[in-house]
């Protein structure tokens, strides 16, 4: 499909990614029946699920079985479903936890079978949750296969790979670093940071802590979500991951039917569109205001947004689509922080009639991908920044989740709570990351790049 | 903090003392607990400098080391605190219960010991101590008393049972004041026993904010005032001159009453805030659920008795496996103790509803023969409508149970409306056809998002992976650069 429209893709970033694939495909597969991992790490939207795809052709030339798992049920619909169907003459075997079935427009697909883990013994490509893979295997009622892939795997956590590590011997690890870290809901879940036996280290971490050495770890250079608008920013997120956009400067456009404003919020409003249209970004702050995390002026703004984005008809083309085409409101998603945020918006958005429009929380869209993205930035009017609102996996799974254009809402004296020095943190041994200080970090240079695409009320 | 926190906190600094946010206390508090008080010398955390110990406010016994630098002198005085809390601590463990457990029955001590402290800086205290003294070598050349170990092995197994959400063997009392009051300080200020306690209930006429303002001055330990220690450190001087390098018990121990008499009435301040707030806090009315938990404790209680008793040892470091398990396990015992909490407390419930994670009203119907069809057959699913006076901002389908059952199968919530009074009309829809309580038409029922249904746990293999094991042994680091 890419090469079909040569001129929309950026061919050395292409070709740099088709050649980290290969060489991480061939790496995995050079090992077959030896405890050896290999990992995929790419930033977010670089096409890592298709990867994990194309494990499957060399997997059955050379009659090797493959489990692939991922962290969440969500995930794992998906995956079955993008590996059906891009692999129509195989079967898809899915073994589900109890009480989950596959949506019913994936289970219906030919070759998908949902089976309990004791008969999917015979079957060639197994897919399920790592949770529930890793437990048939310890009951006895899955036995091992020759290859796992787990997709994912930065936020899967140490305890869950330990369980279904030993389901084969050969792993392939893919992932993406700057999304949110495995949490427990545990008091002090810190007590074993640093530690080999942490469970809340991600799996990738635990393997190149005892395997660093011997463990190969890939590089998938590219983004295909992101364009090169959104790319540089998103760079602060990834100091240790160089990467391009995949589409070509002036491919993707974002257009609104002209409209005047009658009102100041809609002047700011069709402002704030306007911007982020042209430039991929824009950032609205809210005069300063201390205020609790569902703040109402917060959801009123939202809601006034996206009444007036829907009002003034977004068209959009693309890579995909060559001809102008209709924003839907299910490809338009508002991205918050907290589950009340979540609550509120969507109560607000039904009521007005928008309830295709995707309201969630940053954990809740890793790995998924709208045209439009309104995110409710994580330190708006909080009194003080801390390790949860600074967490620079929260914030980096907000704006990088859209293909067009992210519009940043905050409020005014966000920034000025990172001008003060960053709070002394606790240090663990044994344990570099500081997840303070690297969101410390991570938020200053997004408010620094967010800069030139400003507005405020 | 909460919405409710947020308007009990205005409403405190307002009139000048601080608000319950519980209706309930929500730990026993055992009518002989034993008390212990720990100051520690300066900056040396692995050391006793002062003790206070005793079962009731009025036997209050003191035990200082003299020069807790020194190993023998350390653990001279921890020798006398272990004769007397062994004793204390062992005894409950004598007479047992047998429960089902199971497949199989194990039995379980009637009753538990209770140790509190004044914070938990102190339980970490308790955690050092047990952790240098847990291991020592009862043979060799240095050998400790089995006494000694025994102790380091309860004051081991308190500190980690400690992280264990809603248990009760180990309480900190500013945690469990905290736990049960809130009041407009930050939570810095909330750490000082003494301060928080001068909000809960300041002195007549006095606004809390002041009473705790001059409060917050009054060191509670482990960690020691620095001009306290400055008075303290020629007496410590003049005792290691006098004792000229002797730890013989017959020469220290009249050289000792300087150093005693300092401590006393640091020792005896903390002593005397302790009881005060526990007596306070053991008037309030216990919460149903806190026996259950009890019986948890009591368990734990036995089991590491028993152990220890037997000889066992336990591991420094926790395998993945063990640490996976028990994170688990807290994840698990954190949920269920908040949604006994929230089930058992009216007011702990509010912080809920404001937060859309509760609705609450009163049962105008009951339908208790609806039926749907589920798969391919009829089957009952009981429909509850509740008038609310708040608005609902619950998405169809959300599971909620009600707080009265909070371990049996969900309701989901299948209608809201606009009803009369302006008051809303939820519709809740049992999702299982079992015969369980319902709520009755007229009387006031609350359904909220926690309950203390256990998840599935993936099993995990006995051995493990090679993932985690190191491909070579780890061998230790120069401590310091070459």
């Amino acid at each position: 499909m890419e090469s079909a429209r040569d001129n929309h893709f950026n061919r050395r970033a292409l070709h740099a990614a088709a050649r980290a694939t290969r060489d991480a495909l061939q790496d995995f597969f050079l090992h077959a029946g030896e405890e050896h991992a290999t990992v995929l790490k790419a930033p977010a939207g670089a096409g890592k699920t298709g990867a994990v795809v194309l494990t499957v052709p060399p997997a059955r030339r050379r009659k090797m079985r493959l489990a692939i798992g991922t962290p969440t049920n969500d995930q794992a619909f998906a995956l079955v479903e993008r590996l059906a169907r891009s692999h129509t003459n195989e079967t898809i075997t899915f073994v589900p936890a109890s009480a989950v079935s596959l949506p019913q427009q994936i289970a219906r697909l030919p070759n998908v079978v949902q089976v309990e883990a004791a008969q999917a013994n015979g079957a060639a490509i197994i897919v399920g949750t790592i949770s529930k893979l890793g437990d048939a295997f310890c009951r006895g009622t899955l036995t091992p296969v020759d290859g796992l892939v787990i997709d994912e795997s930065f936020q899967a956590d140490s305890s869950r790979y330990y369980g279904v590590a030993d389901l084969a011997p050969t792993h392939l690890l893919v992932g993406d670093s700057g999304q949110l870290n495995p949490f427990s809901t545990m008091p002090d879940p810190y007590r074993w940071r640093g530690l080999p036996e942490d469970p809340l280290q991600t799996a990738v971490g635990v393997l190149l802590r005892n395997h660093d050495a011997r463990t190969q770890v890939h590089n998938l250079p590219i983004s295909r979500r992101l364009d090169h608008r959104a790319v540089p920013l998103v760079r602060a997120f990834y100091s240790d991951l160089s990467f391009e956009a995949a589409v070509l400067p002036g491919v993707r456009k974002l257009q609104f039917d002209p409209a005047t404003a009658t009102s100041r919020t809609l002047r700011l409003v069709d402002q704030a569109l306007e911007i982020s249209s042209r430039s991929g970004w824009a950032h609205v702050e809210l005069p300063p205001a201390p205020v609790l995390a569902a703040d109402p002026e917060m959801i009123d703004l939202i809601v006034a947004l996206v009444q007036r984005l829907f009002q003034r008809r977004p068209h959009a083309r693309c890579e995909r689509h060559a001809s102008w085409n209709e924003l839907q409101t299910r490809h338009v998603a508002i991205g918050v922080s907290h589950n009340d945020q979540k609550d509120l918006l969507r109560f607000r958005l039904d009521s007005v009639g928008f309830p295709e429009v995707v309201v969630e929380t940053a954990n809740k869209l890793q790995g998924l991908e709208f045209e439009l993205v309104i995110a409710w930035h994580p330190l708006a009017g909080i009194p003080e920044p801390d390790e949860f609102h600074l967490d620079p996996g929260r914030l980096c799974v907000l704006l990088t989740r859209h293909r067009h254009a992210c519009i940043v809402l905050g409020r005014a004296d966000d920034r000025h709570l990172l001008d003060a020095l960053p709070p002394a943190t606790p240090a663990f041994l044994g344990w570099d990351p500081d997840p303070i200080l690297d969101g410390w970090e991570a938020h200053r240079a997004a408010f620094a790049a967010l800069e030139p695409h400003r507005l405020t009320l | 903090m909460d919405h409710l926190e947020v308007a009990l906190a205005a409403r405190a600094l307002r009139e000048g003392r601080a608000f319950r946010k519980a209706a309930f206390r929500h730990r026993c508090l055992s009518e002989n607990p034993i008390a212990l008080v720990l100051y520690q010398l300066g900056a040396e955390p692995f050391s006793a400098a002062a003790i206070g110990f005793g079962h009731c406010k009025s036997d209050f016994n003191l035990i200082v080391a003299g020069e807790p630098r020194n190993r023998d002198l350390a653990f001279a005085a921890l020798q006398r605190l272990a004769q007397w809390f062994n004793t204390m601590f062992e005894n409950a463990a004598a007479h047992r219960e047998t429960v089902p457990n199971r497949n199989r029955e194990q039995t379980r001590a009637n009753t538990a010991p209770q140790v509190i402290v004044a914070n938990s800086a102190t339980i970490e205290m308790i955690g050092r101590l047990g952790r240098r003294l847990a291991y020592l070598p009862l043979t060799g050349p240095r050998p400790a008393s089995a006494e000694l170990v025994r102790l380091g092995q309860h004051f081991l197994f308190l500190h980690r049972h400690a992280g264990t959400p809603g248990q009760q063997l180990i309480v900190s009392m500013t945690d469990l004041l905290n736990e049960h009051w809130v009041t407009p300080q930050s939570p810095m200020e909330r750490q000082s026993l003494a301060a928080l306690y001068a909000y809960i209930a300041p002195p007549p006429g006095l606004h809390g904010y002041e009473a705790a303002a001059s409060a917050e001055r009054i060191a509670i330990g482990p960690l020691p005032d620095g001009d306290d220690d400055e008075k303290l450190d020629p007496l410590v001087q003049e005792f290691n001159g006098r004792r000229n390098g002797s730890t013989a018990p017959s020469v220290i121990a009249p050289l000792l009453a300087p150093i005693a008499s300092h401590y006393r009435p640091l020792v005896r301040r903390t002593w005397d805030l302790l009881w005060t707030c526990r007596d306070r806090e053991a008037g309030w009315q216990q919460a149903p659920s806190v026996p259950r938990r009890w019986d948890d404790d009591r368990q734990a209680y036995t089991d590491h008795v028993d152990w220890t008793l037997r000889g066992g040892h336990r591991r420094t470091r926790l395998t993945p496996r063990q640490a996976a398990m028990l994170m688990r396990k807290l994840e698990e015992a954190q949920a269920i103790v908040a949604a006994e909490q929230a089930s058992d407390d009216p007011l702990l419930i509010v912080s809920d509803l404001l937060d859309e994670k509760a609705v609450q009203g009163w049962v105008l119907r009951v339908d208790e023969t609806h039926q749907e069809i589920v798969n391919v057959r009829a089957a009952r699913r009981p429909l509850v409508t509740i008038s609310s006076p708040d608005p609902c901002l619950m998405p169809h389908g959300k599971e909620l149970w009600w707080t009265r059952t909070p371990g049996s199968p969900p309701y989901v919530i299948v209608d809201v409306r606009a009803g009369p009074n302006q008051h809303v009309l939820i519709t809740l829809k049992l999702t299982t056809s079992s015969r369980i309580q319902l709520p009755r038409t007229g009387e006031t029922a609350c359904f909220s998002a926690h309950t203390t249904r256990t998840h599935w746990f993936a099993a995990l293999p006995p051995s493990t992976p090679w993932t985690h094991r190191p491909s070579s042994p780890p061998t230790p680091a120069p401590i310091e650069d070459e």
